[in-house]
């Protein structure tokens, strides 16, 4: 009797689109743990900037094998459901033979990697800039408002010379008017 | 063309769509991508990466001209090094397994055959056992499966060495690349007259 690991290889090496599939997710989740990791170990990049960039490396590798799930499976399974129910036929080819299951395969594979490279290579670079573009803008925001002083009106305006950061007093507000020739 | 695509109980009535045939160039095609192994798809998905990346990150309009070099050049290197260690650890793990496995003759000497090395069916009988009774496949699939055991066992190998590699490697050469990139992105804005908004 056969044990799990020795039926799952077994099934992996008789079905090669779930396999690469499969091992392709895995390696890309490694991939993106490895690069977390080699953020967070990054003596060079400040603290501010590892809370920005170690968020955006998880939610890049979760973007990632989403999307490529998303994508690769239903088109592997839609695949075998248009050559199973005749749609995709082979020339010269009869159904029930060995060459048919050997391309219904090859076709699956194709169909796995159509799909890694529409959803990795495209729509993640895709998703990734327009949440990078994003997350900058906000921080850029962040740093103007930052910079810029802080506008009271309960205490007197900045550009006077006067700035004891006092409380503004009944008296300040009226001379303040009279001078700027305001009427209430 | 397709005439009508649901059915009454809305599910798809494949009868309904004009069959397409595969000719026999394509046959051949799927033939050979059928075996492809886990070091031709990360060639794949790398070098499709590589070429269409930067592109996306170059028309990515949203951010100004620098950030957008940056991204493109870092894009590329991610891909340069990802795809090169991927292919390396892969490569070497299948490798090894496809001459652990490899039918031999009396002195040891690895048989070939058409200029390929041969899986020996009684060492993959020895590890996966009955693995593959329950399958049912016909005496060809056998066959064929038997073919890309050391390709399945290889890449198995590899993802658990990739653990390591992955940050022993990967990390550490994409974040050099990276320190690279931002000390061409500065040379290179300074040759053209400081930072290139727009």
């Amino acid at each position: 009797m056969a044990n799990f690991g020795q039926k799952m290889v077994a099934k992996f090496a008789n079905d090669n689109a779930n396999f690469l599939f499969i091992t392709a997710a895995v390696g890309w989740f490694l991939a993106s743990a490895a690069q977390t990791f080699g953020i967070l170990t990054n003596k060079k990049i400040d603290k501010d900037d590892k809370k920005f960039l170690i968020p955006q490396e998880i939610f890049d590798g979760a973007v990632n094998i989403g999307l490529y799930a998303l994508i690769t499976t239903p088109l592997i399974n839609g695949t075998e459901k248009l050559i199973n129910n005749d749609v995709i036929t082979f020339k010269n080819i009869k159904k029930d033979s060995i060459e048919f299951d050997r391309l219904r395969g090859g076709a699956k594979v194709l169909a796995s990697l159509v799909g890694a490279v529409v959803s990795c290579n495209v729509l993640t670079p895709l998703v990734r800039n327009k949440l990078g573009s994003i997350a900058q803008r906000k921080e850029l925001k962040q740093k103007v408002q930052m910079q810029q002083p802080s506008y009271d009106p309960y205490y007197q305006p900045f550009f006077q010379k006067n700035t004891l950061r006092t409380p503004l007093k009944m008296n300040d507000y009226i001379t303040f008017t009279k001078q700027r020739g305001l009427k209430i | 063309m397709i005439t009508r695509l649901e059915s009454n109980n809305n599910k798809i009535n494949f009868r309904a769509v004009k069959p397409i045939t595969i000719g026999n160039k394509a046959q051949s095609m799927l033939t050979k991508i059928e075996n492809f192994s886990s070091v031709q798809q990360r060639l794949a998905i790398g070098g499709t990466a590589l070429l269409i990346q930067p592109v996306i990150d170059l028309s990515n309009k949203e951010v100004d001209k620098d950030t957008r070099w940056v991204s493109a050049i870092r894009s590329g290197a991610k891909a340069i090094v990802g795809t090169a260690t991927g292919i390396l650890v892969r490569g070497a793990c299948m490798k090894a397994t496809e001459l652990k496995l490899a039918k031999r003759d009396a002195t040891g000497k690895i048989i070939k055959e058409a200029g390929k090395i041969t899986v020996d069916p009684n060492k993959i009988k020895k590890i996966l056992g009955n693995g593959f009774d329950s399958l049912n496949l016909s005496p060809k699939e056998l066959s064929d499966a038997i073919n890309r055991v050391p390709s399945v066992i290889g890449t198995l190998v590899a993802l658990g060495a990739m653990i390591i590699t992955n940050f022993a490697l990967d990390a550490p050469l994409t974040n050099k690349s990276a320190e690279l990139v931002e000390k061409f992105a500065n040379e290179h804005s300074k040759k053209f007259g400081g930072t290139q908004n727009g």
